[in-house]
């Protein structure tokens, strides 16, 4: 799978490179560029605010540090920081397991227990919201009608004037890039899977 | 016939429905391990993207957390950059997610023609109930549970499951092996609970399936696999269930009805104890559908 990555832009690209080569400068770029999204992994997954910006915090200082086992060839930087993040996530949720024990935890979740998502969904989700974020305009507007609105293509061509034609390519390209984000970065295969690579 | 067209597969990932001549390709689908397996790694692509919307309002950690990454690493250059997006952080406080947060909830944006109101209508009034498999009536687009919206009468089969636990669970066959702690980085599938998956009352009859919690360096995880499950609209959600109220998504099955989970790390596997595997549609609710199709218990 790796012969499909996504190709990353030249803007991506070089940023990579910096970053790899350790100038400083450019973790605030990183930072700027992907703090929003790492944040997200933490604040959806832990209760605690000061909990999430723990762990924006520790995932960008545990980057940085191990900026030299970043491979952009397996990846997207966005992917290997998410991946970082989920694994800070996994281990407080475990120390959270540890002082509270299992039924106590579960009590305390009460009802709403069955909304938290996991861990390894959210940063699914975050990848692909990444993705959907760097389709063009016009692609994204049409696989946004599609997806959130449920919009068939017949009505998205209305809504947009678009041709239909166009708004099915558009439709099967977005699909096919987000689907490879996916599977390159996704939890369960990318930076996020800790070497445990399994099929879903 | 040759495969399905790739903008065809697209389409009926995203559930459109199939035009009216489309029985050749409905026939193909239906003896089409290429194809399915396409569509259902697009469906499960659909839904994580659908289930973005979630994050559509704009996030930024507060700038005190980059002080202290700065601190942390003592970075000599450390201007900020970007503090001006600080205000941003306001508005997104901190929460579970879930259909319980209204406030951050779907089609609020701008840029779409349809508002939430009308995302109802649109999918009753536009879409014929016309799944892959037509003897499979009751996989409507449309349902929007716990909004009053009706649900289509076609169902044949699950809405009455949620009173028949106790029913359900005669028969399932479910194994307590032992559940280790992971202790040096390799995936343990010793370690594992186990559950026989079958049918449930009033629901598709020939499926089966087997779910084994399996201990890695990540926390558990469930390893489910099913066959015989109808070809439908819609997607296959994985739970874990207390045999009485409470339900815990964990995940979509995956293609080929298969799945690795993970499992919440806080999870008490006790309480727990029954794995249940429901037909979802897209429809933006969360909650159980109702419509279960596999049922097994880990027991204790």
């Amino acid at each position: 799978m790796s012969g499909q990555i996504r190709r990353l832009s030249d803007e991506e690209l070089a940023l990579a490179e910096r970053f790899r080569g350790g100038d400083e400068t450019v973790l605030r770029e990183v930072y700027d560029r992907y703090g929003g999204l790492v944040h997200r992994v933490g604040l959806s997954c832990l209760s605690s605010h000061h909990e999430a910006e723990d762990v924006t915090q520790a995932t960008f200082v545990a980057a940085w540090r191990g900026r030299e086992s970043f491979d952009p060839g397996r990846g997207t930087l966005a992917g290997w920081l998410l991946g970082i993040a989920r694994r800070q996530v996994v281990d407080r949720l475990r120390v959270i397991h540890r002082d509270h024990g299992i039924a106590a935890a579960v009590r305390q979740s009460g009802p709403g227990y069955s909304d938290e998502p996991v861990p390894e969904r959210v940063v699914d989700r975050l990848v692909l919201l990444d993705e959907l974020r760097q389709l063009t305009a016009e692609q994204r507007r049409v696989v946004e009608l599609a997806f959130f609105d449920d919009l068939t293509h017949v009505q998205i061509a209305g809504v947009t004037g678009l041709p239909l034609g166009t708004v099915k390519s558009h439709l099967r390209r977005g699909l096919a890039r987000l689907r490879t984000r996916w599977e390159v970065d996704g939890a369960a295969r990318g930076f996020g899977s800790a070497g445990v690579d399994r099929a879903w | 016939m040759q495969h399905a067209d790739s903008d065809q597969l697209a389409l009926i990932a995203l559930g459109e429905p199939l035009a009216d001549d489309a029985a050749e390709l409905t026939a193909h689908l239906e003896r089409c391990d290429v194809c399915r397996r396409e569509i259902d790694t697009l469906r499960q692509t659909v839904t994580l993207a659908r289930e973005t919307v979630e994050y559509r309002g704009e996030v930024r950690p507060p700038e005190a957390v980059w002080d202290r990454i700065s601190s942390e690493l003592g970075l000599t250059s450390a201007p900020g950059v970007g503090s001006s997006r600080d205000a941003e952080v306001s508005g997104d406080a901190p929460r579970l997610s879930g259909p319980d947060a209204p406030g951050d909830g779907p089609m609020v944006r701008g840029s779409a023609a349809t508002g939430s109101d009308a995302e109802g209508a649109v999918a009753d009034g536009t879409r014929p109930d016309d799944a892959l498999d037509p003897a499979m009536a009751g996989s409507t687009v449309s349902a929007l549970r716990g909004t009053g919206a009706h649900r289509a009468s076609g169902r044949r089969w699950g809405k009455a499951v949620a009173g028949l636990v106790a029913a359900v669970l005669i028969g399932v066959v479910g194994t307590l092996v032992a559940v280790r702690p992971w202790q040096d980085g390799v995936v343990r599938p010793v370690a594992a609970s186990v559950a026989s998956l079958g049918p449930v009352p009033g629901g598709p009859g020939g499926v089966s399936g087997r779910a084994v919690v399996v201990q890695g360096p990540d926390g558990p995880k469930l390893d489910i696999s099913a066959s015989g499950l109808p070809l439908q609209r819609g997607y296959y959600e994985v739970w874990v269930f207390d045999g009485k109220v409470k339900m815990v998504a964990v995940g979509v099955l995956g293609a080929n009805s298969k799945a690795v989970l993970a499992l919440p790390p806080t999870l008490d596997l006790r309480t727990y104890h029954v794995v249940d595997i429901s037909l979802e549609q897209y429809d933006g609710n969360q909650t159980h559908s109702e419509t279960s199709v596999l049922r097994g218990t880990l027991t204790s």
